[in-house]
């Protein structure tokens, strides 16, 4: 298969040599969007095909983002985000039992300082009140009460109960996992190189092979405008917006109960101040435009994060800091999300420009895309649809009881590998066997948390490692930290064992 | 009695040996890897056990020097067995592979070492591609595992296992392009300057960090610049083509345990304080190693810990019978914190300085009255110095005192 280039004839040629993979619907991008819409999708008597250019699931801001759910009263009332915003937080309450996902209703402050902050709380106050959204004002002596450790400098703040805080990419890992167990199928590392609309169907080439669909998902998050494009769809474009975070220990993670904002300003709802659901401390993100796609840190921007979180809650943050990232957020050419019906090709039904609060809204989004899914192929229910999902056990959280009985079917479950977040060696086999599995070191913190503690794996890396070595019958040498060519290891020097 | 010993690498066998010796009834000695020794067996070279063996020895021969003395005293060793919680009642919650054990000791020592600080902590900017190790991790890799991490690299840091690990790369075939170290002095020993680096002409930069780390998958190059007074001294960057970032920028005491029990923590340890015998402010538990503070030399911790160790078995005094200490000035870090009054024995005091220093006289005092004095030709952050008392200096301690080090340029 050509990697890249590739004309129309090209693609007829390829469509007539290969056997493509035939689908109903294929969705683009396994991120929170993609993956909602799978697991929705996979209730129906239809053969739905997820695809990334990446390892792993997660996509690229689905597991990089601020990890709240958000309570609705941002979006301006009449557009699409605040109706999915609406719609996806009330969905979340349902699938966060079904799906076994760690969600927190810790409510969340939105703290305004100055004249105009309040201004635009008391906006976001009506916008809350005019979608229904329990929202409270509260004046500086009650913010103090419920949050004594904020910036005494507080002059009001606006209360929003229901919000709280998620584990994003273990919804996506049980959203796509759940899609698995009721028959979708999923194929990584494969990038979508041209889409092209035939008589029987929508062919879409990648680097993994040809695939032959009737429906076509664009769930590609910073990359939908280029998906689009293959489309012939050039009325919307995305840039990336960069948000870089910090994250605390879990000694700290107690400093504040709710999520803490800053009246949003024109570019971003502000810095916000979180604990996560693994009881780390979350602060960040910045706002910056960039042309391109760039994930990384600077010195500046973890500066302004520091710098804004501690006008929000004065704190050393400073010390007790164990890891930054940047994620990226897909900022569409108009201020709305896209979920409709490609403008240019039959069968294409687009969901971009999802920046924040996609993944709250995520779950409205799917049911969106499932009624425009509707129109073009028929929706019938299977009868035998298994809504739960259970990842596998976290031993931390488990009674001694239960840590025993597992321990007694197998011994690794009490042989501990990852001291600073409590992960045995049977987790770590688990997240390889799981579906849909880890396959790299980031998959395997990112499912059950080891290497993502205080230490950042210094101990655990090197024992994970050999037991990748075991598990995935795999040279070290092919060992990698997010797939691609991010090996660990170059040889292995002991010779012939 | 049942003295149980959290962590089973030199710290800790050598309190286990000391304790049964004493006269411990039963000793429990619980580590979390497949064998004992801790950090040591992936310290090949040698250096160690001059002063506790009085013979020049590598890292795995002092560990199984040490794990002979362990079998041959009778003491019960677990391993593949991680403590998992600690409680105020001397209970430890374990995990090993045959189940979870509740273990009720009278005495416990924690012995449980050092983490390194990741990348994460010091927040240097720039991607997350593979190929960013701390020192230790990328030692073990190298001799334990016996693997490759990296053809040409770069270390920030220049911390003793960092060094250490910057020869040993060059050894094992790949260019260690440079150090360096924020401080304008080197973090690591003297010898180690001059037989890791210097030996393999490997450039030191002083007053220099990383600045950023580039690549998209694995480490492509990273930026090195001038540092002065926290902020990047404009032209000096320079970028270097690496595969891999060493990190040897500093241990932690890996308290976690110790916090658990509610412990008041020193900040400028990390860990919980303790009086000359390692015995926290909880009567029966103790904490030795690297786990109270940062060591310099395997020998003095295994020393330290003995003495912990003897201590465990017997009851010394009222713990209200303590005075307190504390460091000043260019002392950094002093052990131990808390001095119990009424034993016949004169503490020895170990620590640290800020700074390199040349002739200058330490002193500990009470309310400004010099109680004891020592002069040095030369005292470095990287090496631990001493100050043992008299037994006249000690008996002048009273209950309450609160006791300073200091140190004064001669």
């Amino acid at each position: 298969m050509a990697a890249s280039g590739g004309t129309r004839s090209e693609l007829d040629q390829i469509a007539k040599n290969d056997n493509p993979i035939n689908c109903d619907v294929l969705i683009i991008g396994a991120g929170i969007v993609g993956a909602a819409a799978f697991r929705e999708l996979c209730r129906y008597k239809l053969n739905v095909l997820l695809v990334d250019a990446n390892h792993d699931v997660g996509g690229d801001a689905s597991k990089a983002n601020s990890a709240i759910l958000h309570g609705g009263f941002d979006p301006n009332p009449g557009t699409l985000m605040s109706k999915l915003n609406h719609d996806g937080l009330a969905l979340w309450f349902a699938w966060s039992q079904e799906l076994s996902v760690d969600v927190e209703w810790t409510g969340s402050l939105v703290l305004a300082f100055n004249e105009s902050e309040i201004n635009e709380i008391t906006r976001l106050y009506e916008n809350g009140k005019s979608v229904k959204i329990p929202v409270k004002f509260l004046g500086r002596d009650e913010t103090l009460k419920r949050e004594p450790v904020v910036n005494p400098e507080v002059k009001a703040s606006l209360y929003a109960p229901v919000s709280g805080i998620i584990d994003p990419f273990q919804a996506v890992v049980a959203l796509v996992g759940n899609g698995l167990k009721n028959g979708g199928r999923i194929r990584l590392d494969t990038r979508v190189e041209e889409i092209s609309k035939r008589s029987d169907g929508i062919y879409v080439r990648t680097s993994s092979g040809l695939i032959r669909t009737k429906v076509v998902i664009n769930a590609a998050g910073l990359y939908a405008d280029q998906i689009m494009r293959m489309a012939g769809e050039n009325w919307f474009s995305i840039h990336p917006r960069r948000g870089q975070y910090m994250i605390l220990d879990k000694n700290v993670g107690n400093l504040v109960r709710h999520v803490i904002f800053r009246a949003p300003t024109s570019i971003g709802k502000g810095i916000l101040v979180s604990r996560t659901t693994h009881g780390n401390l979350l602060i960040g993100p910045t706002a910056e435009d960039l042309d391109k796609p760039d994930k990384r840190t600077t010195a500046e921007g973890l500066a302004t994060v520091l710098e804004s979180a501690k006008a929000l809650v004065p704190f050393p943050y400073e010390r007790f800091t164990i890891a930054q990232y940047a994620g990226l957020r897909a900022i569409g050419s108009i201020d709305d999300f896209v979920v409709a019906h490609s403008r240019t090709m039959e069968g294409l039904i687009n969901a971009a420009g999802i920046k924040s609060p996609g993944l709250t809204a995520a779950p409205g989004i799917a049911k969106e895309l499932c009624n425009l899914v509707s129109a073009l192929v028929p929706l019938e229910e299977k009868a035998n649809f298994d809504p739960y999902f259970e990842l596998p056990p976290i031993l931390r959280e488990l009674p001694y009881k239960y840590r025993e009985e597992l321990i007694k079917g197998n011994a690794a479950f009490g042989h501990m590998v990852c001291r600073c977040e409590l992960v045995s060696e049977g987790e770590i086999e688990n997240a390889l066997k799981m579906e849909p599995p880890a396959r790299d070191l980031d998959g395997i913190k990112r499912r059950v948390r080891a290497t993502a503690g205080r230490c950042q794996g210094g101990f655990c890396m090197p024992r994970i490692i050999d037991i990748m070595r075991k598990e995935l019958n795999l040279p070290y040498e092919n060992i990698t930290k997010f797939g691609n060519k991010s090996n660990v290891i170059y040889g292995d020097n002991r010779g012939n064992e | 009695m049942l003295v149980a010993v959290v962590g089973g690498g030199p710290a800790g066998m050598a309190a286990a040996v000391a304790a049964k010796n004493a006269g411990a009834d039963n000793v429990l000695l619980i580590e979390r890897a497949e064998r004992l020794g801790g950090v040591l067996p992936q310290c090949i070279h040698s250096g160690f056990g001059l002063n506790y063996y009085g013979r020049d020895l590598t890292g795995p021969e002092f560990a199984e020097y040490l794990r002979q003395d362990v079998m041959q005293s009778g003491i019960e060793v677990w391993l593949n067995a991680m403590v998992i919680e600690a409680h105020h009642d001397k209970t430890l919650v374990v995990s090993k592979p045959d189940g979870i054990s509740f273990v009720r000791a009278d005495v416990i020592i924690f012995a449980v070492g050092a983490r390194e600080r990741p990348r994460g902590a010091i927040a240097i900017p720039g991607t997350r591609p593979a190929g960013i190790f701390t020192a230790g991790t990328a030692q073990y890799m190298i001799n334990v595992q016996g693997l490759n991490i990296g053809n040409d690299v770069f270390m920030l840091g220049s911390g003793d296992i960092g060094l250490i690990t910057a020869r040993r790369l060059t050894l094992e075939g790949a260019h260690v392009h440079g150090v360096a170290e924020l401080m304008p002095f080197p973090g690591g020993l003297a010898r180690n300057i001059q037989q890791c680096l210097k030996d393999y002409d490997i450039p030191l930069f002083l007053s220099h960090t990383v600045t950023e780390v580039l690549g998209k998958d694995r480490v492509e190059a990273v930026k090195v610049a001038q540092m002065e007074n926290g902020y990047v001294v404009p032209g000096t960057e320079k970028l270097f083509p690496v595969d891999t970032l060493i990190l040897s920028v500093g241990l932690l005491p890996e308290a976690e345990l110790i916090k658990q029990l509610g412990l008041t923590i020193l900040p400028y340890t990390g860990s919980a304080a303790v009086d000359q015998y390692f015995q926290t402010e909880l009567p029966g538990v103790f904490v030795v190693g690297n786990g109270a503070g940062i060591w310099d030399l395997v020998d003095n911790v295994a020393t330290s810990a003995s003495v912990a160790g003897e201590a465990s078995v017997k009851q010394f005094y009222e713990p209200s019978q303590e005075a307190t200490l504390e460091p000043c000035g260019d002392i950094r870090v002093v052990l131990p914190q808390r001095i119990a009054i009424g034993v016949n024995n004169p503490p020895r005091i170990w620590f640290r300085v800020k700074r390199p220093l040349g002739v200058c006289s330490v002193a500990l005092t009470c309310d400004g009255k010099t109680i004891a004095r020592k002069g040095y030709a030369s005292l470095r952050p990287a090496e631990m110095a001493e100050i043992s008392l008299k037994l006249e200096q000690y008996n002048v301690i009273e209950p309450g005192d609160n006791l300073q080090l200091t140190v004064t340029p001669l």
